[in-house]
C-alpha cells in the first residue's frame, strides 16, 4: 500500500499542474501584502470605526497575523479550484494519457488503487492547504511583525491574544484541509465519469460556485436548503478564531463534511469499481 | 410684581449655587494641585457583546497641565473618557454649572453638579458629576460618549505616597457602541438585545508620581494621546 501511495505522490508530484496551486500563491501572496503594507493601519482602523469613537486604541493591530488572516479570508474562495486541478485529473489523467488499462490490469485491486488515489488527493490537500499557511504567516510575521490579532466575525469583532494565535491557525488550517479534502472528493467524482480533466475542474468548481450563491441567498427557501449543501460548512476553519471555541458546532460541521465526503468519494467509487475501461 | 419679586428671588437663589458648584470643582481640581506629573500601569477587561478581547495592558502618562500619553508592549483598547481623566477635563470656565442635589454613593455622601460644556468643541460636552464633597473626590461621572448613548463612571481611590489620592479603578458602565449587521444577515430576538451594556474595568497600580517625564514620552509615535479637553 505504501509503495503504491508513493507511486500515485510521485506521479502526482511529477506533473507541472500540481504546481500551479503552489506557485500562484507563492505569487499572489507577496502582491496582496505589497497592497496590504500601502494600506497598513488604516484598514484595521477603518474596520473598527464605529468602537474607535468610544474606545481609544493604544498599539497597532496590523500585524503578520492579520495579513495572513485576511489572505486566507480572501483566498478561500479560490483554493478549492487550485485543488480541483489535481483532483479533477486523477482519474480523467489516466485516460487522457491511456495509462487507466494498465493501471487497472495490476495486481492491485480497483478498491486498492481507488484507495491509493483518494489518499495522494488528500496529501496533495493538505499539502496545498498548509504551504498557503505556512507561506503566508511566515511571510507576513518577517515583514509586519507579531501581536494581537484583529479578526472579523459573523457575530461582531474578536481581538485573540498573540500567545493563542499559533495553535490557533493550526487549528484553522487543519479544518481547511479537511475541507478541501470534500471539494477534493467531488473533484474525483467528476473525474470518474469522464476522460479529459477539463470537464471535471470546471464541472465541480461550477457547483462549488452555485452552492456558494445559493447558500448566501438571503431568502427563506434557500435557508432551508443550506445544510443540504456542503459549501456551508467549508468555512469551518474560521471557528477556530471564535472565542471562546465552540467545539460542538466544529464537531457537527466536521460530521457534515466527512459525511459529504463520503457521499462523493462513495459514489466515485461506484463508478470506478464498475466502469468500463474502453480505451 | 410678584411674579418679578419670584424670579428676581429665584436669580438670587441660585447665583450661590452656581458658586458653590464652580467651588466643588475648584475643590477637585486642588486635589491634584502638588501632582505634577504621574504614569501608572493600567489592567482594562472589557465584557460587552459583539466584542471579545483578552485582558489589556497598558502605561499612561500624565503631566500638567492636560498631556496625557498611552504606550502598551501589546494592544489595548481603552475607553477614551475615562481614561484620559485628569483634572484640567474639569475646568469651570468651560462648562455651566449648576448643582443637583445629593446622592449617595457607595455609601459616601455626595453632592450632583451638572456639567454643560459652553462651546461645542470639547469633547465632553454633558456631564453629572458625584463629588464627595470632604475629600473633593470625583466618585461618579455620568457622561455622553457621543452618538446618543450614555455611560457611567464610577471612581475608586488609593492614598499614594501617603499624600495624593489617585484613581485605583475605573468601572464603567455604558452603552455598547456594537451594533453590527451584515448585509443579508436576518436580526433575530438575540440581535436586537445585542445593543445592551459594555461592562469596562480599568485598574491603576504603580504609580509614580511626581518622578518626572521627559518631554520624548509624549512625543513617541508608537504611543497614543488620551483625548481630552478640546477636539
Amino acid at each position: 500500500m505504501i509503495t503504491l501511495v508513493r507511486y500515485e505522490l510521485t506521479k502526482t508530484y511529477r506533473k507541472l499542474r500540481t504546481y500551479i496551486g503552489f506557485g500562484l500563491i507563492a505569487v499572489l501572496i507577496p502582491l496582496a501584502y505589497w497592497g496590504f503594507s500601502a494600506a497598513g493601519d488604516d484598514m484595521v482602523r477603518g474596520m473598527s470605526r464605529g468602537l474607535q469613537q468610544n474606545f481609544l486604541f493604544v498599539g497597532s493591530l496590523f500585524n503578520g497575523w492579520f495579513v495572513s488572516n485576511m489572505v486566507m479570508n480572501a483566498l478561500f474562495v479560490h483554493v478549492p479550484f487550485l485543488i480541483l486541478l489535481v483532483a479533477g485529473d486523477i482519474f480523467a489523467g489516466e485516460a487522457t494519457s491511456g495509462t487507466y488499462r494498465i493501471l487497472l490490469t495490476r495486481p492491485p485491486s480497483r478498491t486498492r488503487i481507488f484507495s491509493v488515489k483518494a489518499l495522494s488527493a488528500a496529501i496533495y490537500t493538505y499539502s496545498l492547504v498548509f504551504f498557503l499557511g505556512a507561506f503566508s504567516i511566515t511571510l507576513g510575521l518577517i515583514l509586519f511583525g507579531h501581536g494581537d490579532m484583529f479578526t472579523m466575525r459573523d457575530d461582531g469583532i474578536a481581538i485573540i491574544a498573540r500567545g493563542e494565535l499559533w495553535w490557533r491557525f493550526l487549528f484553522a488550517y487543519l479544518l481547511a484541509g479537511g475541507a478541501m479534502c470534500v471539494v477534493a472528493a467531488l473533484g474525483m467524482l467528476f473525474s470518474s465519469f469522464v476522460e479529459n480533466a477539463v470537464g471535471p475542474i470546471v464541472g465541480s468548481f461550477a457547483v462549488i460556485i452555485l452552492f456558494l450563491i445559493l447558500g448566501n441567498l438571503p431568502f427563506d427557501f434557500f435557508e432551508s436548503i443550506r445544510p443540504f449543501l456542503f459549501t456551508t460548512y467549508t468555512d469551518v476553519w474560521r471557528k477556530a478564531f471564535s472565542d471562546p471555541i465552540d467545539l460542538l458546532s466544529i464537531g457537527k460541521d466536521v460530521l457534515a463534511l466527512s459525511a459529504f465526503f463520503l457521499l462523493f468519494l462513495g459514489a466515485a467509487w461506484a463508478i470506478f469499481s464498475r466502469k468500463d475501461i474502453l480505451s | 410684581m410678584i411674579f418679578l419679586a419670584a424670579a428676581l428671588f429665584l436669580v438670587s437663589a441660585s447665583a450661590p449655587a452656581q458658586q458653590n458648584a464652580g467651588e466643588i470643582l475648584d475643590g477637585v481640581i486642588a486635589q491634584y494641585e502638588s501632582v505634577h506629573d504621574y504614569q501608572v500601569q493600567i489592567s482594562a477587561t472589557i465584557n460587552m457583546k459583539g466584542l471579545s478581547v483578552p485582558p489589556m495592558n497598558a502605561t499612561m502618562y500624565f503631566r500638567k497641565p492636560d498631556k496625557v500619553q498611552l504606550k502598551s508592549d501589546g494592544f489595548a483598547m481603552l475607553p477614551r473618557d475615562a481614561v484620559g481623566f485628569n483634572p484640567a477635563m474639569f475646568n469651570k470656565n468651560d462648562y455651566d454649572l449648576v448643582m443637583q442635589g445629593s446622592e449617595r454613593i457607595r455609601s459616601v455622601e455626595c453632592v450632583k453638579v451638572k456639567m454643560l460644556a459652553k462651546s461645542d468643541t470639547l469633547r465632553l460636552q454633558r456631564a453629572m458629576i458625584y463629588v464627595d464633597s470632604k475629600r473633593s473626590l470625583i466618585m461618579r461621572m455620568d457622561f455622553d460618549p457621543g452618538t446618543g448613548s450614555s455611560a457611567t463612571a464610577d471612581f475608586t481611590y488609593e492614598r499614594v505616597d501617603g499624600k495624593y489620592s489617585l484613581p485605583s479603578r475605573i468601572d464603567i458602565e455604558m452603552d455598547s457602541p456594537m451594533h453590527m449587521q451584515r448585509p443579508g444577515q436576518k436580526s433575530t430576538s438575540a440581535d436586537k438585545s445585542k445593543g445592551g451594556k459594555a461592562r469596562i474595568t480599568m485598574k491603576y497600580h504603580g504609580y509614580m508620581v511626581n518622578k518626572g517625564i521627559p518631554d520624548s514620552v509624549f512625543e513617541a509615535n508608537d504611543a497614543a494621546a488620551a483625548p481630552h479637553g478640546r477636539n
